[in-house]
């Protein structure tokens, strides 16, 4: 039982039965759909910018199983309130985490985050935990590019 | 109480299930496990017979030569073609597919012919005939899916009645879907072909292993499957197809092998089957594959399909038992090895991950199938499959997985 809660930890399971900050986008296209092409599941993000160039709404749609919604509900409460480069340091730092490259100590200033920690043990899980993050790296690439 | 006794002892058959008792294992779609006398087969090509095949002289390549053909006449005896020139070993369904999807579109399209398929089909049995159909200008169709996962064969009449039936040069349709375990009307898809003299393959990946193999009956120009499927090991497969038709046909891959004369500006093919198998073949995959179909004909084919006939209708009853439960595809098909299911409120990777901690196997996701799911409006489903050596205690572990599973994350 023990490891499958590391991976199913409380956490989790809330978010992924009452996630935050979903909404639908169906006015998004599909070009801002990230689809993980191993299981066919799909997320679009959307940020809301102010004139700082910081994050005051981030919201997502999809279709994901509970780690990759918890993901995305948990990666979207924390960008609120951050500027571009600042997000861009937390998608690398989430990524590197989730690649093993970094302690998983790092993520604890960003709270519940942590709880993902468990994906690193079901490798094959990893790519649902990363799905809505890829999606982030490209809505980021967008804005300043 | 008899049968369970008997399969329960088949499991001893195959090693992997000696290395891990525990394992409820359903995902036979994508691949079976392998019985020793496969494993023996491969082991003593290596240990006793192994050299190139076709070239050299001496005593041990024509063994392996021996072994090679041998197991060619064998698998065309199991598939009653025939001849041993009919069948050509690939790697698997996906190249055979193709190779066909080349050759086949080579020699028959022209800009504005159609290619037919249907809107079920595994990616191997799609991707191929696009790009073919991109290459030579031709157009794909797509008999659609109606709702309960059966094909809509009311399409053919469509496609008559508006021109198009003149323009389909080929067909290409499985025989079961891997993805909702549906069987298909192959029958009448194959009248249907002949009465507008279109070629015919047909995709047996999801039948050959229940025994579902007389090329005479199935109504066919062309078969294809993976052996990994069918209890052989992994890079095995055949295509299966006339004479006649594989004569006409230019070759897919060129090398060595399959030359007749070479100089440096042309070359002529060598005759059947080696025109279409160039370079040095897989030969243990081939011997192993033969060496598992001769195990299925000593277990009895009859006695499969009886076999498996119980296992799916006890999978279907204790499926339909869990709670929140929806299987997907036809919903009284009585000999159906592959089922699909979605389970209300739980995604299907996380039934799946719960599962694995009951060590129960089975696959999640689209199954190779996207415009299928993309039809039918689903993300994923969850996929469970059977084989032989299953028994009623593994439906039994698989649904209470389930229900333990919709009860952890409700
Ligand atoms: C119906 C069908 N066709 C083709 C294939 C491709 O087989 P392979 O991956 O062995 O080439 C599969 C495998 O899942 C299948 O189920």
């Amino acid at each position: 039982m023990n490891q499958l809660d590391d991976l199913y930890m409380e956490i989790i399971l809330d978010h992924y039965k009452s996630p935050r900050n979903k909404a639908n986008l169906d006015h998004l296209g599909d070009d801002v759909l990230h689809e993980n092409p191993s299981c066919g599941d799909s997320v679009k993000l959307d940020l809301q910018l102010d004139g700082e160039n910081r994050i005051t709404q981030a919201q997502f749609d999809g279709h994901g199983c509970a780690i990759s919604t918890a993901s995305a509900s948990l990666m979207t409460e924390r960008l609120i309130g951050m500027n571009i480069a600042e997000a861009q340091d937390f998608l690398q730092l989430f990524l590197s985490v989730m690649r093993g490259e970094e302690e998983v100590e790092k993520l604890e200033a960003w709270g519940d985050l942590e709880v993902l920690e468990g994906v690193r043990k079901f490798p094959m899980r990893i790519k649902c935990a990363t799905l809505a993050w890829h999606a982030l790296e490209s809505r980021l690439e967008a804005l300043t590019s | 109480m008899k049968e369970m006794h008997l399969t329960n002892a088949l499991k001893k058959d195959f090693p992997l299930f000696q290395a891990h008792p525990e394992l409820v294992y359903l995902d036979n779609a994508a691949t079976s496990q392998k019985p020793q006398v496969v494993l023996d087969a491969l082991n003593t090509y290596y240990t006793t017979q192994n050299a190139n095949v076709h070239r050299a002289v001496y005593g041990l390549a024509e063994q392996s030569t021996l072994a090679y053909e041998g197991a060619r006449a064998r698998i065309a005896n199991h598939l009653n073609a025939a001849s041993p020139q009919e069948l050509v070993f690939v790697r698997g369904a996906t190249e055979g597919l193709n190779l066909l999807a080349w050759s086949l579109s080579q020699q028959l399209l022209s800009s504005g012919d159609i290619i037919l398929v249907t809107e079920m089909e595994h990616h191997a049995n799609l991707v191929p005939w696009q790009q073919a159909a991109l290459r030579m200008g031709a157009e794909l169709v797509a008999i659609p899916l109606l709702p309960d996962a059966t094909l809509d064969m009311n399409f053919l009449k469509t496609l008559e009645a508006d021109g198009r039936a003149q323009r389909v040069k080929i067909c290409a349709v499985s025989t079961v879907s891997n993805a909702f375990g549906t069987t298909h009307p192959l029958s009448q898809i194959s009248s249907w072909c002949k009465n507008h003299g279109i070629s015919l393959v047909v995709d047996g990946a999801q039948s050959v292993p229940h025994g579902s193999w007389d090329v005479q009956e199935l109504g066919a120009d062309f078969l294809v499957f993976s052996g990994h499927k069918v209890y052989g090991p992994m890079g095995s497969g055949v295509v299966w197809g006339k004479e006649a038709l594989w004569d006409q046909l230019p070759p897919w891959q060129t090398g060595g092998e399959m030359i007749s004369r070479v100089t440096l500006t042309s070359s002529t093919w060598n005759s059947l089957p080696h025109k279409f198998e160039a370079g040095t073949p897989d030969v243990a995959a081939a011997v192993g594959l033969a060496a598992a179909m001769d195990w299925m004909v000593a277990f009895g084919l009859k006695h499969i399909q009886d076999r498996e006939a119980f296992l799916s209708q006890k999978a279907r009853q204790i499926l339909q038992e869990v709670e929140g439960l929806t299987l997907i595809g036809p919903q009284n098909q009585k000999h159906q090895l592959v089922f699909s299911f979605t389970l209300e409120g739980v995604h299907s990777h996380d039934v799946a991950q719960y599962l694995d901690r009951d060590h129960v196997a089975i696959r999640s996701g689209h199954h190779c199938a996207q415009p299928a799911m993309r039809a039918l409006q689903l993300g994923s489903t969850a996929r469970a499959s059977l084989a032989l050596y299953n028994t009623e205690e593994d439906l039994h572990c698989l649904g209470a997985a389930l229900q333990a599973a919709r009860e952890y994350f409700l």
